[in-house]
């Protein structure tokens, strides 16, 4: 695959990222550099390689996965500590700039 | 709707914040509604960097019962994955989801419409985590808007039930999304409220020409050379009926927009309550923008014997299967069975009192119904008012199981009895105290009454009169009398005997 201006337009607004028209080309050619690094892999002869069918095949053979939590409530963060890295607080909550525009719920 | 022309095609999709103490990736507490914003907040779901996610083992629990009671297939290997998107109600950017193996994979759910039975399959049942609570502002002055950020809801465990898109009405879509409800609160996974948000539903709605499409897989699919007509999703939606508002009002839209001829695009709608229409968010994104990947703080999640096991143990009979057997077993009528079923508190308070030691020497067919006519009937009507904060749970079985005996052996009367009832459950009084206080105790023998009916009859000469001339009905009046003169003691039906006899 390679990266042209339309690829790396709809990445910037997915990762709400603005990049100047002008400066487009860098990215296209940036990205298609770092894709080649990658690429490099598709010269490999991966005949006698063993089929991982997954990432879950992986985990099943090795027989070590995910420690659950038993469900206690714990203390969190004091108001203090919430806070002490903003500098826009307003009535106990975080301020940002408006986000209305585009009312999304993705959940 | 031209019915003849278009076929209506819905699939649902429900989020179920699930009833845990703590959330879903972290320690803090999960019960956020009405609480003192960002108090109950830590470095995992304020999203900082470096905090590790562990997952919560009741919440995957609640989602594999919620997938046991659609007979979902549950995959005992499975895994988390991040959804990418950037909003400020998600601070890390992603969300904690599930993407190709979901805990719960298909399943049914089965409804009633008017005596037919409906079923439903699921897609699948998955685990995520709720978004922080976002309170959209305008600055006064300057006239900007700004956006204010409470992250208790961040991390809060979150289930998504995805129907397949085999709705075919506004009315199934809301029987569907009851019929959730109903069981999310059975089994004690939520309760499903959705006025606090614990549940949301969002409706995927297509209007499609007859003949130009079908169903394969779970997947609608154009026939021929047809082009399918775009869905749109509604957000929003606050109650069980919103649901059914909803999709007849966006079927008339979009039926509209086919008839003239316009193009439908992807999209994704709100829904005002006041105005009862649907208004245009945004166009969707798609799956592949969410970029999608295995989330790499998490391992895969392996459910053994013993986890399954314990769920299973979780499940207990659902209302449509008790409704069933409170018929057959107990003789119940169906609206009676229906009423008691509607909520578990409620079906197993009933089958609890019938059991009760002081209710066994009697005709058990006459206890499955007085039993059941005492709940629906006085107990319901106290715990109907939402101003005396009176519920089920303000009622002791065996006080019940007492009183029901004290109205069967005829000791008290049911006005009596209805008058405890109140008593205990306001008062927290046990039966025997209150009979204990006061003399409560029936009057039914005929000695005892007699003095007190001649009183009456010489004391109401224009009833007496009334009723010997024809007019039967004063014989109540004169009975009312006798409980007045016996402060409601006593037993009507010897009452009224007597003094048919006495005015023969």
């Amino acid at each position: 695959m390679k990266f042209d201006k339309e690829s790396v337009k709809k990445i910037a607004w997915l990762s709400r990222i603005q990049i100047d028209d002008d400066k487009l080309m860098d990215f296209v050619k940036d990205l298609n550099t770092i894709l080649g690094y990658v690429q490099v892999l598709d010269e490999i002869s991966q005949k006698d390689l063993e089929k991982l069918s997954s990432e879950l095949e992986y985990y099943k053979q090795n027989g070590r996965f995910c420690e659950l939590r038993e469900d206690i409530v714990k203390q969190g963060l004091s108001k203090k500590e919430v806070f002490q890295n903003t500098k826009s607080k307003q009535d106990e909550m975080f301020r940002v700039e408006g986000s209305l525009s585009e009312a999304e719920d993705n959940s | 709707m031209n019915t003849k022309k278009y076929d209506v095609i819905v699939g649902l999709e429900i989020h179920v914040e699930t009833k845990t103490k703590s959330k879903m990736f972290c320690s803090c507490n999960a019960e956020h509604f009405e609480k003192e914003s960002n108090s109950q907040v830590c470095p995992v779901c304020l999203g900082l960097p470096g905090a590790l996610p562990v997952p919560n083992k009741h919440a995957i629990e609640l989602c594999v019962l919620a997938g046991m009671a659609f007979n979902s297939e549950i995959q005992t290997l499975s895994k988390f994955d991040r959804k990418h998107y950037f909003y400020p109600d998600l601070p890390k950017g992603y969300q904690i989801s599930q993407y190709d193996v979901p805990f719960c994979v298909g399943g049914q759910v089965v409804f009633n419409d008017n005596g037919t039975q409906i079923t439903v399959n699921l897609e699948r049942i998955h685990q995520e985590e709720d978004v922080a609570k976002l309170v959209h502002k305008k600055d006064l002055t300057t006239g900007k808007e700004y956006t204010l950020i409470d992250f208790n809801k961040s991390g809060v465990p979150l289930i998504e039930i995805v129907s397949k898109p085999e709705i075919s009405s506004a009315k199934h879509a809301k029987l569907f999304a009851d019929k959730i409800r109903q069981t999310m609160r059975y089994l004690n996974i939520s309760d499903a409220d959705m006025e606090k948000g614990q549940m949301r539903c969002e409706p995927n709605i297509s209007v499609q020409s007859k003949g130009s499409w079908k169903y394969v897989d779970g997947r609608i699919l154009p026939v021929g050379d047809h082009e399918l007509n775009a869905q749109v999703e509604v957000k929003n939606l606050g109650s069980i009926s919103a649901i059914e508002e909803a999709i007849e009002f966006e079927v008339e839209r979009l039926t509209s927009k086919l008839e003239k001829g316009e193009q439908i695009r992807k999209q994704t709608r709100g829904w005002d309550p006041e105005k009862k229409e649907t208004y245009f968010q945004r166009y969707k994104e798609t799956s592949a923008d969410y970029r999608y990947f295995p989330e790499p703080d998490i391992p895969p999640v392996f459910l053994d014997d013993k986890f399954i096991s314990n769920v299973k143990s979780m499940l207990v009979e659902l209302a449509s299967d008790r409704i069933d057997r409170f018929i057959n077993k107990y003789s119940l009528s169906e609206y009676d069975a229906k009423q008691l079923t509607e909520k578990r508190e409620f079906a197993d308070f009933y089958e609890n009192l019938i059991k009760d030691e002081k209710l066994k020497d009697f005709n058990q067919g006459e206890i499955y119904k007085k039993c059941a006519n005492w709940i629906i009937g006085p107990i319901f009507s106290l715990t109907g008012h939402a101003e005396d904060d009176l519920t089920i749970k303000s009622f002791k079985v065996a006080e019940v199981a007492a009183l029901i005996k004290l109205v069967l052996e005829k000791k008290i009367n049911s006005n009596t009895a209805k008058e405890f009832l109140e008593k205990h459950a306001t008062e927290q009084k046990s039966i025997e105290d209150l009979m204990n206080t006061g003399n409560h105790k029936q009057i039914s023998s005929h000695e005892d009454l007699e003095e007190i009916a001649k009183k009456v009859i010489k004391n109401n000469q224009k009833a007496v009169s009334d009723y010997k001339s024809g007019k039967t009905a004063s014989i109540g009046f004169l009975v009312g009398q006798m409980m007045k003169e016996t402060q409601g003691r006593a037993e009507p039906q010897t009452a009224k005997k007597l003094l048919e006899g006495l005015l023969k």
